[in-house]
């Protein structure tokens, strides 16, 4: 992580696919949903764009460059430019960057491998189904997959093979409770390596 | 038998409901409880039991023939 302060604002850049936040992911790609040529970029509404686009791989919020300097703004650009070779990785190497745990706060929290994704119980599907007919938006629906189906656990052995084994605890009504907390620590705190062996089910287009 | 002049039919909000029901074999006290199965293991109990009930019944319409 490059970290740094210029006139008077604490920047954060990611350098590594495993420093990149969940929600820098998530808003990049809503981002780039609009492309840009050269000659957008010169237009007001095309530099905005790409204003918020420094913001988000700085970790900052939305206007918070708005008073830098253009000589600044220019050399900070530069060093946010090596943040798309991020998403430059291929499929085969970022899946061995994937987290099958983590832990926030203290807490461990465990994945779901894809076979497991394909093992969901009745309990997550028909919540998943629900929550899913009530979201108004493609992104927060995510954060609430993401928070149905990441929960916490605990890593124990297999006596047998030696092997890890991630095991999370079983789903149940303390997980609708705590969903909204789970959710807004995840878009604050979790990163893309940790949220995407689940998210990548969706994202796939595999309808449940 | 003709089933397009009926006006009543389950609401789509109540599917998962009819679901429980199904499975628990109407006693809501296992509703808690069967949502821990896994899902497709549902979906092939209740495939088994729609594909059960057609072959009984076809060999009930088969005896009144006689």
């Amino acid at each position: 992580m490059k970290s740094f302060e210029r006139n008077g604002i604490q920047f954060n850049i990611p350098e590594r696919i495993e420093e990149l936040l969940f929600w820098q992911y998530i808003e990049y790609s809503n981002l780039s949903k609009k492309q840009m040529t050269q000659d957008d970029l010169e237009t007001p509404d095309g530099f905005e764009h790409f204003i918020k686009i420094i913001e988000l791989f700085c970790g900052l919020k939305s206007g918070s460059l708005e008073n830098m300097d253009y000589i600044s703004f220019s050399e900070l650009s530069k060093e946010v430019s090596e943040c798309f070779n991020l998403f430059a990785d291929n499929s085969s190497s970022m899946k061995e960057k994937l987290n099958r745990s983590f832990t926030i706060d203290n807490v461990l929290y465990v994945t779901k491998t894809e076979q497991e994704m394909n093992q969901l119980t009745l309990g997550e599907i028909i919540t998943i189904k629900t929550l899913q007919k009530d979201s108004n938006s493609s992104t927060d629906i995510l954060y609430t997959m993401a928070a149905l189906l990441i929960r916490p656990g605990k890593v124990e052995v297999d006596s047998e093979t030696g092997k890890e084994l991630y095991i999370q605890d079983e789903f149940d009504r303390k997980d609708l409770f705590n969903l909204e907390y789970r959710k807004n620590l995840f878009k604050e705190k979790a990163r893309v390596v940790d949220m995407m062996p689940v998210i990548n089910f969706f994202l796939s287009g595999i309808q449940i | 038998m003709d089933l397009s002049a009926l006006n009543d039919s389950i609401p789509d909000s109540l599917n998962w409901i009819s679901m429980l029901d199904r499975l628990s074999n109407g006693d809501i006290t296992k509703h808690d409880s069967l949502t821990k199965i896994n899902y497709i293991h549902c979906l092939n109990l209740l495939s088994l039991w729609k594909h059960r009930d057609r072959y009984y019944e076809q060999i009930r319409k088969a005896k009144e023939n006689r």
